[in-house]
């Protein structure tokens, strides 16, 4: 077997700007996004370097684990992120003054919006239009078939659209 | 704002240039994985690069040794050389110097054969000094007591001489005589004592007839061969 500390220095390479992104783009603070993103390569390198036959898809093992820290890291905080996937998420009718900052821009809008549609839409919305995952990857990661990853992203786009018009 | 699918998701293809800043990640890098070397100053250091660096150790030895082993008197690197055979010499018994100087002196007679213009003279007198040393070396042994190899060896080696001293000369090449005359005076010395000595024994017919053919071949001048057919008949 290679070198596990150099081959984990490669996937540590290739998936560092998206997991940045992701947990950013969840979180909203680079300091909170930076510890959360430590601690997800950390949790993965140790059981990388216990066995690494253990991690079939390091990138999918990486976004499960960070998923899992952000959702443990709102339930610190007292605010429940996750929903039901059926549920409509709790939108805050009155955006700080951060978020009105942001929406001056088209980006920075795109961004907070995103940020607070449910989880599963952002994902899919991020995984697919953002780190090019292809549907097939997206719908694995989802615990979906295909079709319904297709029928999820085009609802994450149309609510994703929707919630722009209205801020 | 409205905007069409398309628009959006070039929007969103736009937070890409959400990035870690360089320095945290390889901070982190650091902290998670320990500390990358990320210049060699020593790549043969590497196992990948052993075989190369004891290769290139081998090769530069065997090189700087051919170097050296072609060297001629007058050649810088001949002082390495010479060291090289004084350092032999040091291990080499009072009996068998005699043979090993010979054996020097021969190899720059054959050196003689190749050595450009420049090296001849000082060829020469290194040629000598060996002849030098083997005579001083001879003239101290007491053939009586001296091993059969040891005799045979010197034997061999005086034999060798001539030829390669033929051969030089040949080629143009003059030795000179005072050296090597020393050397045949003190080899002539060694046989008459062996003459006289075998006279005052009491011999038998065969020895009788090994010493009228020793002292022939004395006669001749051939003391290397007077001496081979005394070994011979021990």
């Amino acid at each position: 077997m290679a070198n596990p500390r150099k081959e984990f220095s490669k996937i540590y390479d290739k998936y560092i700007s998206k997991i940045y992104r992701f947990v950013f783009l969840k979180v909203n603070s680079e300091d909170v996004t930076q510890d959360l993103c430590s601690e997800t390569f950390t949790k993965c390198w140790e059981i990388y370097k216990e066995d690494c036959n253990k991690i079939e898809n390091p990138g999918a093992f990486l976004y499960r684990i960070a998923r899992n820290l952000v959702t443990d890291y709102y339930r610190s905080r007292g605010r429940v992120q996750i929903v039901s996937p059926d549920s409509l998420p709790i939108a805050d009718p009155s955006p700080g003054i951060e978020q009105k900052a942001n929406l001056d821009s088209d980006i920075g809008q795109v961004r907070v919006v995103l940020a607070d549609l449910k989880e599963e839409y952002q994902n899919a919305i991020i995984w697919h239009y953002l780190d090019d995952l292809p549907i097939q990857e997206v719908a694995r990661m989802l615990g979906k078939s295909e079709q319904t990853t297709r029928v999820t992203l085009h609802r994450a786009l149309k609510a994703l659209k929707d919630r722009i018009k209205q801020a | 704002m409205t905007l069409t699918d398309k628009e959006l998701i070039g929007k969103i293809k736009e937070l890409r240039h959400i990035e870690p800043k360089k320095e945290w990640v390889s901070f982190n890098k650091k902290s998670l994985l320990g500390e990358e070397p990320s210049i060699m100053f020593f790549p043969y250091l590497k196992p990948a690069f052993a075989f190369l660096a004891v290769a290139f150790v081998l090769c530069g030895t065997t090189l700087g040794y051919s170097f050296v082993k072609s060297s001629l008197p007058g050649d810088v690197l001949y002082v390495l050389r010479k060291t090289v055979h004084e350092g032999q010499a040091i291990f080499v018994s009072d009996d068998e110097k005699s043979a090993f100087q010979l054996g020097l002196a021969n190899d720059r007679l054959q050196d003689l054969a190749t050595a450009p213009i420049k090296n001849v003279g000082p060829t020469i007198d290194e040629f000598q000094a060996n002849m030098l040393e083997a005579a001083k070396s001879l003239s101290k042994m007491d053939i009586s007591t001296s091993s059969v190899e040891t005799i045979q060896k010197i034997v061999e080696e005086t034999k060798k001489l001539e030829e390669n001293k033929q051969k030089a000369e040949s080629l143009g090449v003059f030795i000179g005589e005072d050296k090597t005359a020393e050397f045949e005076n003190i080899f002539k010395a060694i046989v008459a004592n062996l003459i006289s000595d075998l006279e005052n024994r009491t011999l038998d017919e065969e020895k009788t007839d090994l010493l009228v053919r020793i002292k022939e071949l004395f006669d001749q001048a051939k003391y290397s061969d007077a001496l081979e057919l005394y070994l011979i008949n021990q």
